[in-house]
């Protein structure tokens, strides 16, 4: 064989292997919706299966294909790199905040206003509709509360505790428990986000949304002040909240797991937990296995008297890409899966709906109580990583991770946060 | 073999380098020039890499690879050098224990740092807390070695099977004893491999990811450039500096290797020196 033949039969394969996917039909097709989310559960699954098939019968011409993604690489990478390749998705999961916003600046969403029903908007609640540039881009399908506190029912019987109101008596709860020889808090920050979320809710009590998200803006010096709110944390940590010899040693938080500190709830070690309204589902999950011994309640994070009852909390849903050849059935097959026959089914699953008619059709008691206490919060801010920059959010996280560990006192969490700040700033952010 | 020949044998060899480094690479050194504005990119100059030289973050993380690299200096290299040593016999028992010490390195790091993880988990581990602050590195230092010690235990094993026998019978008759056949003969000979064996163990500390990235996400501690390379990339989207540092780890690699190079170079011109 000679050199040329041998050198153009290597370039070929070459542009196969490299760009043979170009010869590909172009995407978005129509006839075809991309469907990208992280509904992964069987229970989930079944629900989309019904809802899919219904759509598919009413649009003969119109096939849905689903793009089922890891809940955490979906909310780090996966978000952002499906609009990178040629398979992008017709309709997308998405949290609101800082991810719509990128979404919409860089030209991924459609306003589906004219798209939708008349009263389709209507049917949710106010707070969960965001109207950005004139239009809608999120349409609503739950609410995650970000920070509640489990407990165990049984142990808070045994010793004669009740739900506390304010934040005093909710330390002062976790003291006496500690005083039993209990683990009145079990917390896992190895990925820093669960105590970072609860650090926003205190700080959200403590200063309000408005003050809060000035916080996370690039530049702003933070006051020592404005972190008050912070100092429950070292109260906890001083005084035991988060430890107990045999069980959780003291410099435990940072190395243990979200996931490592369900268990040691669920597991009955530890009396208390605090985490968003999707502990729900493994609860849920728990008992029917079997392996759940108490009965679990829940109580928002008390404010402190004077502050504001505020709630950390974020709206999911679903955005339309603004490329998709199928608007009109993209509209129609959101309308559907958010519609009551389809939002009751994922209510059985301890799913928040932000419909208006949610409380009729979530039977659930630890769900109905969720959706009362969430008509009852005054103040809704966003957990840090889906309401700000990721960078952002980021450093917030990290203080509050050094908090815990004492590698920060309360005075010098700002200066740090600060600097922080500062050092994002040099880099253009 | 004739100039065709040369052609036929270089161009698929030149176009895979070309498609998959060389083109990716100029693609990295160009991207740590600019910086993403919403859907735009734009020409930043050296900002990025003036931020690099105050980022103290990446500092830290700098630290811990140098810190990496010397203890894997001593659990991997030095380690794999005393089990090669120790194991030189051709026993049955020897050649058993040749195979247990280097079978971990045929793992993926990946599960072995999650079985490590396992361990180390506080509640259930059987040794709690050494993830924590103070220990982070030096744990998984530990790691990397129960995993590669074995490795560089076979390269040396290869350098002391290459040993010539009637130097050591040479050794033996003179009456030296094992400690002075070590340290005079069977040392000096290995600086081939001993070589080989720094290079490989200097650049994989700045390499290293897979471990640290298991074990320790997210804290700062336990954070080394290629962990804050991924994050710039991939959690914050920001291809501008992750390709710095790219570019900056690439450099520190050369720079590493140039000097072993050049440490070779004055141990073998001291040697040959006094040989002369």
């Amino acid at each position: 064989m000679k050199p040329a033949t041998v050198i153009g039969l290597v370039v070929a394969l070459l542009a196969v292997v490299l760009w043979g996917d170009r010869l590909r039909l172009s995407t978005p097709t129509p006839g075809k919706l991309r469907f990208s989310h992280t509904y992964t559960t069987e229970s989930e699954q079944g629900i989309l299966h019904e809802v899919i098939a219904e759509f598919e019968r009413a649009h003969p011409g119109v096939r849905v294909e689903q793009t089922i993604a890891n809940s955490e690489t979906y909310q780090t990478v996966g978000w952002r790199l499906q609009f990178r390749g040629r398979q992008q998705p017709d309709i997308f999961f998405l949290w609101q905040g800082y991810k719509v916003d990128y979404a919409i600046e860089n030209g991924w969403a459609l306003d589906v206003t004219p798209l939708l029903s008349s009263s389709f908007v209507e049917q949710f609640v106010p707070a969960a509709i965001h109207r950005q540039n004139g239009g809608i881009y999120h349409l609503p399908q739950s609410v995650d509360i970000s920070n509640l506190v489990w407990y165990n029912q049984a142990v808070f019987q045994r010793l004669g505790l009740t739900e506390p109101a304010t934040l005093p008596e909710w330390l002062a709860l976790c003291t006496r428990l500690r005083r039993d020889n209990l683990l009145p808090l079990g917390q896992g920050n190895r990925d820093l986000w669960p105590m970072g979320n609860f650090g926003a809710e205190l700080l959200g009590q403590a200063l309000g949304a408005e003050e809060l998200s000035h916080l996370f803006q690039a530049g702003r010096e933070v006051t020592p002040g404005q972190l008050r709110g912070l100092e429950t944390f070292t109260r906890l940590r001083d005084e035991g909240g988060l430890d107990l010899p045999g069980v959780l040693a003291r410099d435990a938080i940072g190395s243990l797991g979200d996931i490592d500190a369900k268990v040691l709830f669920l597991s009955g070690k530890s009396a208390q937990h605090v985490v968003g309204s999707w502990f729900l589902a493994d609860i849920q999950d728990a008992r029917s296995k079997g392996e759940l011994k108490f009965p679990a309640g829940f109580f928002p994070v008390p404010a402190a008297p004077g502050e504001t009852n505020a709630m950390t909390a974020v709206t999911t849903g679903f955005m339309v890409n603004r490329q998709t050849k199928n608007p009109r059935a993209a509209a129609e097959f959101l309308e559907l899966l958010l519609s009551r026959k389809y939002q009751e089914q994922f209510a059985q699953l301890g799913n928040l709906s932000a419909r208006r008619d949610a409380a009729e059709f979530t039977t659930d008691p630890l769900a109905k109580k969720m959706l009362a206490v969430l008509a009852a919060t005054p103040v809704s801010v966003p957990p840090p990583d889906t309401g700000y920059r990721p960078e952002q959010a980021a450093v917030f996280y990290e203080m509050v991770g050094k908090l815990l560990t004492g590698k920060l006192s309360d005075a010098q969490a700002a200066g740090y946060w600060s600097a922080e700040k500062a050092s994002l700033a040099r880099k253009g952010l | 073999m004739n100039r065709r020949g040369q052609i036929i044998f270089f161009v698929p060899a030149f176009l895979v380098f070309l498609v998959f480094v060389l083109i990716p690479a100029t693609g990295t050194l160009v991207d740590s020039f600019h910086t993403q504005e919403g859907p735009h990119r734009v020409f930043a100059g050296g900002l990025y890499y003036r931020y690099a030289l105050t980022d103290a973050k990446l500092h830290q993380s700098l630290g811990n690879n140098l810190s990496y690299l010397l203890w894997t200096l001593l659990f991997e290299v030095v380690a794999g050098l005393a089990l090669a040593v120790g194991l030189e016999k051709n026993s049955r028992l020897n050649q058993f224990l040749r195979v247990a010490f280097f079978s971990p390195s045929v793992l993926s790091m990946v599960v072995v740092g999650l079985v490590f993880g396992f361990m180390f988990k506080e509640g259930v581990g059987i040794f709690p807390g050494m993830l924590n602050e103070s220990r982070a590195v030096l744990a998984i230092s530990v790691i990397s070695g129960w995993a590669s010690a074995g490795f560089f235990m076979i390269i040396f094993l290869a350098g002391l099977a290459a040993i010539p026998e009637e130097l050591l019978e040479a050794a033996r008759l003179d009456g030296a004893s094992a400690w002075q056949t070590f340290w005079r003969i069977k040392l000096p000979l290995l600086k081939d491999v001993i070589y080989v064996a720094l290079l490989i163990c200097f650049t994989g500390a700045f390499k290293a990811f897979d471990l640290f990235w298991v074990l320790v996400p997210n804290q700062d501690y336990g954070s080394i450039v290629s962990t804050v390379l991924v994050n710039e990339v991939v959690k914050y989207d920001n291809r501008g500096y992750g390709s710095t540092l790219a570019v900056l780890l690439t450099v520190m690699v050369l720079l590493t290797t140039g000097v072993v190079m050049g440490l070779k170079k004055l141990w073998l011109g001291t040697n040959e020196a006094n040989e002369k």
